[in-house]
């Protein structure tokens, strides 16, 4: 087994590294007909150039919570007044012809944490890419996300439960590859350190995270989206030798005419077979929600989270109907509303949440 | 395990593409027109974006992804229009070729006279400005034979034994659009002065062509919709100067252009500002065939 996975690790550097041979043979014509500079090929004006673009995003909450939660549930509201959700530092750019890099560095209220940092290549052969650094684990979709990303002031239950309030993030390398098929098809293998407060926390050394996932997308219509993915978790849990399988299905249908209307309905299913001592926990949850973009700057949604399906210990649900506001594409206000209920916790929990998000600088798109 | 490979061989062959000539994507549709004519047979061109779409705020899709993972050139506007949309489109592709910097990928602006590049202290408090100039050079007739001359170039650095081809393909293409332009600018001339109200920045390229004189803007900063203090401006403006017209880009909000229209009797021209922008329009001088008609209808 390990031989095995060493074979992988090699086989990665290897391709590496093989771009540069299949570059070096190409000539870069110096055509200038004219006497003309070829201006394309160096066209950072002044001094722009060399500097990675730069950005940051403030997301400010204020929050009620009937009951303040017992712990912290950073980044989402944590407590009843104000909340620094988010303070991430973005710095990207294209490194050399091979490679780029994408670092996001979360400014909490006291410290730094490095939310993601890593390389993408630009220029391997056979459609395939590799990442590798900390980042997001590509299981289902709504981990790998940012806050910024999400039409909602905090993340879903699902997500939260099984993956915990900051989601599967972790050191590792990932190879993908774009199937060559006439619609985006994507396979993508994550090998991951494997250190997961909630899922993966085995304390053995040797105990590493796989996680696979198959992304498709398909045009319904010229305005009708489609994505469908699968995807699969497995590694250690914190019982020594013990195996935790997440299984992930999910659906994202979009539909958008213009600019000034739209609509999104995203869809997500989980299933954890978690081993323990003496018996397994079987264990699965959803979460859905619709964004109706009525307007070019309001939106309107709610979002249905559900834990129990099968139900081991554990059985929550909750309603989340939210208001948005969209002044600019750099600035943003929402409201939200969360009606929570937790089998066996007596009363019903309230949230409701005021939520501003600023964006500085050319913060690039993140994934699809 | 045997099926599986079946199926990957398979999906090959179906991928295998029966046309051998260079494979061209554009972002804008007027950019697919103009390289349509400069490839001729020996190119097949596509456009991510349809001439309905505001190509300032595209959402992109997986498919554009799998779209440049084939193509040999991708010509963007460049000077920031796509910046929101086109950079993770580019890593997602996974196409060597295209990368910018690399041989495959082209700005075709060289050698334009870039209008409104801002100067000072550029930040959005003016909105979602174009911080390197207007990109809408494509609406001067002028600037698209530029831009063809320069596509005719890359185009034969990539595949030179069709160079000769190109280069008469643009030969072709400078030559009717200089007539053309020569025309729209005989029928334009008595309009010369002719004062307009547009909604974005996209007529500024026009209108320094023409002599048409832009007073204001609805959109009086970019990307963000006017204030009811503007609109009031506006009206009182359109009134004094006795303005004509509002030209309305055919993807943007008709609503405040109705509002003037409805409070000073102002005509709106909705015209469509890329090629396909409405179905008639189909080639790149066909787009001035049909802005200069409309223009000189309203009069
Ligand atoms: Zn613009």
């Amino acid at each position: 087994m390990f031989t095995a996975r060493l074979m992988v690790v090699l086989f990665c550097l290897c391709l590496l590294f093989s771009p540069t041979l299949v570059l070096a043979k190409k000539k870069i014509p110096d055509q200038s007909s004219e006497g003309q500079v070829l201006l394309w090929k160096f066209n950072q004006t002044g001094n722009k150039a060399l500097i990675p673009d730069i950005s940051l995003i403030g997301i400010v909450s204020g929050a009620y919570f009937r009951d303040d939660p017992a712990t912290v549930q950073w980044p989402n509201p944590t407590r009843t007044g104000f909340n620094l959700q988010a303070a991430e530092l973005g710095i990207q750019s294209v490194v050399d012809p091979y490679i780029r890099a994408d670092v996001f560095i979360h400014m909490l209220e006291d410290g730094l944490e490095v939310e993601e940092a890593f390389i993408t290549t630009l220029t391997l052969p056979l459609n395939l890419q590799i990442r590798a650094g900390k980042f997001r684990a590509r299981l289902g979709r709504e981990n790998t996300q940012h806050l910024d990303q999400k039409h909602f002031a905090d993340y879903s239950r699902l997500r939260r439960y099984f993956l915990g309030n900051e989601g599967l993030t972790d050191l590792g390398a990932e190879l993908s590859v774009l199937l060559p098929v006439s619609w985006f098809s994507e396979l993508s293998f994550d090998f991951m350190q494997g250190r997961n407060d909630v899922s993966f926390d085995s304390p053995r050394k040797q105990d590493f995270l796989y996680v696979g996932h198959w992304a498709n997308s398909f045009n319904l219509t010229t305005n009708l989206t489609m994505q469908v993915g699968v995807s699969g978790a497995f590694g250690n849990n914190v019982t020594v030798r013990k195996l935790t399988q997440i299984y992930a299905g999910d659906l994202y249908l979009r539909w958008r005419p213009h600019e000034r209307r739209g609509f999104k309905w995203e869809t997500e299913y989980y299933y954890r077979s978690l081993e323990g001592a003496v018996a397994t926990a079987k264990e699965g949850g959803v979460t859905t929600s619709m964004v109706y973009q009525f307007a070019r700057r309001f939106e309107a949604g709610a979002r249905f989270d559900a834990i129990g399906f099968p139900e081991d210990a554990f059985s929550q649900y909750q309603v989340s109907p939210i208001l948005t506001f969209v002044a600019t594409e750099f600035f943003r206000l929402r409201g939200q509303y969360n009606f929570l209920h937790t089998d066996g916790a007596g009363k019903k929990q309230h949230e409701a949440f005021l939520q501003l998000m600023f964006n500085m600088g050319p913060h690039g798109a993140h994934s699809f | 395990m045997k099926n599986f490979f079946v199926i990957i061989v398979l999906c090959l062959f179906i991928s295998l593409q029966a046309f051998a000539g260079l494979h061209v994507v554009t972002t804008t549709t007027e950019l697919a027109a103009i390289a349509t004519e400069m490839g001729g047979v020996h190119a097949e061109v596509k456009s991510l974006i349809k001439g309905s779409q505001d190509p300032h705020y595209i959402e992109p899709k997986p498919s554009y992804a799998s779209i440049l993972n084939k193509a040999d050139l991708f010509i963007a506007m460049g000077l920031s229009l796509e910046i929101g949309w086109v950079p993770s489109l580019l890593t997602q592709s996974r196409n060597a070729k295209i990368q910018r910097g690399h041989e495959g990928f082209i700005e075709p602006y060289q050698g334009i006279r870039i209008l409104e590049i801002p100067s000072g202290v550029v930040d959005r408090s003016g909105g979602d400005i174009h911080p390197e100039g207007n990109p809408h050079y494509l609406m001067d007739p002028r600037n698209g034979v530029i831009v063809a001359k320069n596509i005719a170039q890359k185009m034969a650095e990539l595949d030179p034994a069709h160079g000769d081809s190109y280069q008469k393909n643009y030969e072709i293409f400078a030559e009717t659009m200089n007539h053309k332009i020569g025309e729209w600018q005989r029928v334009l001339s008595k309009h010369r002065g002719l004062k307009v109200v547009t909604h974005h920045q996209t007529f500024s390229y026009f209108a320094d062509w023409l002599g048409v004189r832009v007073l204001d803007r609805i959109e009086n900063k970019p990307g963000i919709p006017p204030s009811p203090g503007h609109m009031v401006d506006l009206i009182k403006l359109i009134k004094k100067e006795s303005v004509p017209l509002v030209l309305l880009e055919n993807y943007y909000d008709p609503k405040p252009s109705q509002k003037l229209a409805g409070e000073t009797g102002v005509k709106v021209l909705t015209l469509p500002v890329s090629v396909n922008g409405v179905e008639t329009v189909t080639t790149y001088a066909g787009l001035f065939d049909y802005i200069v008609t409309q223009i000189v209808g309203a009069q």
